[in-house]
């Protein structure tokens, strides 16, 4: 594999990118370590897609280097169809995604010795986590605004895609059951610049987050994005849930309004803006993921 | 769209280099053969995208281009993506001039017979920023370029920004909500919107009475490299889309300074006004077009691999 390197002395991380597996099926990647100590351990980072992936990606890689001052590793990583890695968007399903997952959870166990993982998951990402970090005894998971019921990926996407009309004075266009109608009549659905495709909503479409997570306790920071002063409904319920089974459920609202799908790309990285949200991440992960997995 | 992925022909090294205080982040995708060859650089709009753009339009168009035989080369601006650095914001009036600068210098090293550079929005004032700064330039791609050498590029843009950037950071401190609610800032606003709009439209007809139209307002960052790659004979793509926020100051300035130059340019610059928005790429048909219009383009100009340089 051939990566290219930086060593960052300001941060103090190392970071590798380049292209991993054969041929064909290459994902791109992401390695950030310590550049003066051997990792701790790692983190896995699932990634959202479509406008989602852009929105996150910075804050992702500033997480990656705060981790890397607290001694841990971290992979990232774009899934076949997605970012620079090869593959057709329209083959995107959540099981090629967990696919992709394990293999990065292969390449960082490699790097960083057999050390102790954890995972953050961002938006959909959360659902590629949870998959992949059941399959790890007590591993961290960190989910940023995760969508916990895969049916509401698409029906948030339409939802955008009604709201971008509205804003820009059209008709609102097909309801949300058309296009549903649309997307299995034509095999995908066009949302604001992105290919929804029937495969992703299919593998999606009855998919529960705690389902995923499987039964062994584990660490989870659930992070909101919002400006209210309490985690929403559903997230409250669903962090209580996690609590019932004995699972250690941090809860945490990051006043942020970011419509995921609309095309203001420009996202607040200050460190007001986001330092609060990184720090905090990284602090959790770096406590829990070091701690190793709960009794 | 989706059969191009499926022959990869191209090698692709990611690559950090240095650019000012920053390492930059970039994918070199190297057609295949061992024959002379351009190298196009592509670069994003300002905001935090990636190398990728918007939908993977930049891994699409360098694997297409790879086909013609052309290399390309995309990277993440300082503080985006990969790259090392911060940027909060993305002003027209300050290209980033020292990324692009590294980013040709890299793409000379690998034995190219010319360069092509393309850019999208804030990325096509940078390219435009750099074009008589490049010796062995044989094309630029101009993508939704803004006209004005505002901050953000044109009023519609600062409109969003003064409404949403500093407006979001400002308006849930309670001291703001409280001063902006105040009995005497309504008062203000009433005294105040109608007057502006009234002192607006008053010099708006003055200029439509006199005949005459001032075209100060047209920025000498697009202006001049325009003209300069007119000069030099330098091939360009023009891509705007009709409902473009900068489009209606390109129709206005072509009556003036924009016309002129495209009147000396003849052909050689070559504009493309496309039905509906293509700033932003959120439409699927403004991505495909835009990149079958870069294919043609590259193709009818003779910029593909074995073309002799300027």
């Amino acid at each position: 594999m051939e990566t290219a390197v930086l060593v960052d002395e300001a941060s103090g991380t190392r970071q590798e990118s380049g292209f991993l597996g054969p041929p064909g099926a290459r994902l791109f990647a992401t390695w950030t370590f310590p550049a003066r100590r051997a990792a701790s351990g790692g983190v896995v980072v699932c990634s959202s897609i479509h406008p989602e992936f852009t929105k996150n990606y910075r804050r992702e890689v500033l997480v990656a280097r705060a981790l890397a001052g607290r001694g841990l590793a971290t992979l990232r990583f774009h899934y076949r169809g997605a970012g620079n890695s090869d593959g057709d968007t329209a083959d995107l399903t959540l099981e090629t995604m967990a696919d992709d997952a394990r293999r990065a959870v292969e390449w960082l166990a490699e790097r960083t010795g057999g050390g102790p993982l954890g995972f953050l998951g961002t938006r959909l990402g959360a659902l590629v986590a949870a998959t992949a970090a059941a399959e790890v005894e007590g591993a961290p998971l960190a989910l940023w605004e995760p969508v916990h019921q895969g049916d509401r990926y698409t029906r948030e996407a339409f939802r955008a895609r009604r709201m971008h009309r509205l804003r820009r004075r059209e008709e609102l266009g097909p309801s949300a059951e058309a296009l549903l109608e649309e997307l299995r009549t034509l095999g995908s659905v066009e949302v604001l610049g992105y290919e929804l495709a029937l495969g992703l909503h299919e593998s999606l479409a009855t998919v529960r987050l705690e389902q995923l997570t499987g039964d062994a306790p584990r660490p989870v920071l659930l992070v909101e994005f919002s400006l209210g002063k309490e985690l929403r409904p559903d997230y409250a319920a669903l962090a209580s849930r996690w609590r019932e089974r004995g699972w250690p459920v941090t809860a945490s609202l990051f006043p942020h309004e970011d419509p995921w799908w609309f095309t203001d790309d420009t996202v607040d990285l200050s460190a007001a803006g986001v330092g609060p949200l990184v720090s905090r991440t990284a602090d959790w992960l770096a406590r829990t993921v070091v701690s190793g997995p709960t009794p | 769209m989706s059969e191009v992925l499926r022959s990869v022909r191209s090698e692709e090294t990611p690559v950090y280099f240095r650019a000012g205080p920053d390492t930059l982040f970039g994918i070199y995708s190297r057609a295949a053969g061992d024959g002379p060859r351009p190298a196009m650089t592509m670069l994003t709009g300002g905001g935090h995208l990636t190398l990728t753009h918007r939908n993977r339009l930049h891994v699409l168009l360098a694997r297409r281009l790879a086909e013609l035989g052309i290399d390309s080369f995309r990277f993440d601006f300082h503080g985006t993506g990969e790259s090392t650095g911060l940027v909060e914001r993305f002003r027209v009036d300050r290209p980033f001039t020292e990324d692009l600068a590294a980013a040709v210098s890299l793409v000379d090293g690998r034995a190219v017979t010319g360069h092509l550079l393309m850019g999208t929005c804030f990325g096509a004032r940078t390219v435009l920023s750099q074009t008589d700064r490049i010796p062995r330039l044989q094309g630029a791609v101009l993508i939704s370029p803004p006209i004005r050498d505002l901050a953000w590029g044109d009023p519609a843009a600062l409109r969003r920004v003064l409404r949403w950037d500093v407006w979001r950071r400002l308006r849930h401190r309670p001291a703001v909500r409280r001063a902006l609610d105040s009995r005497p800032a309504r008062e203000a606003r009433r005294w105040l919107v109608p007057r502006a709009r009234a002192a607006r439209d008053a010099l708006g007809r003055r200029a439509r009475t006199r005949g005459e139209e001032s075209f100060g307002w047209v920025g000498s960052g697009f202006l001049r490299p325009l003209r300069g790659l007119v000069d030099r004979g330098i091939p360009t793509l023009l891509i705007y889309g009709t409902e473009d926020a900068m489009y209606s100051d390109f129709e206005r300035a072509r009556r003036g300074p924009v016309g002129d130059v495209l009147g000396a340019a003849g052909p050689l610059i070559e504009l493309h006004v496309l039905p509906g928005p293509v700033h932003g790429f959120d439409r699927l048909d403004a991505q495909r077009t835009v990149m079958d219009l870069v294919i043609e383009w590259v193709s009818s100009r003779g910029l593909a691999a074995g073309a002799a340089p300027r």
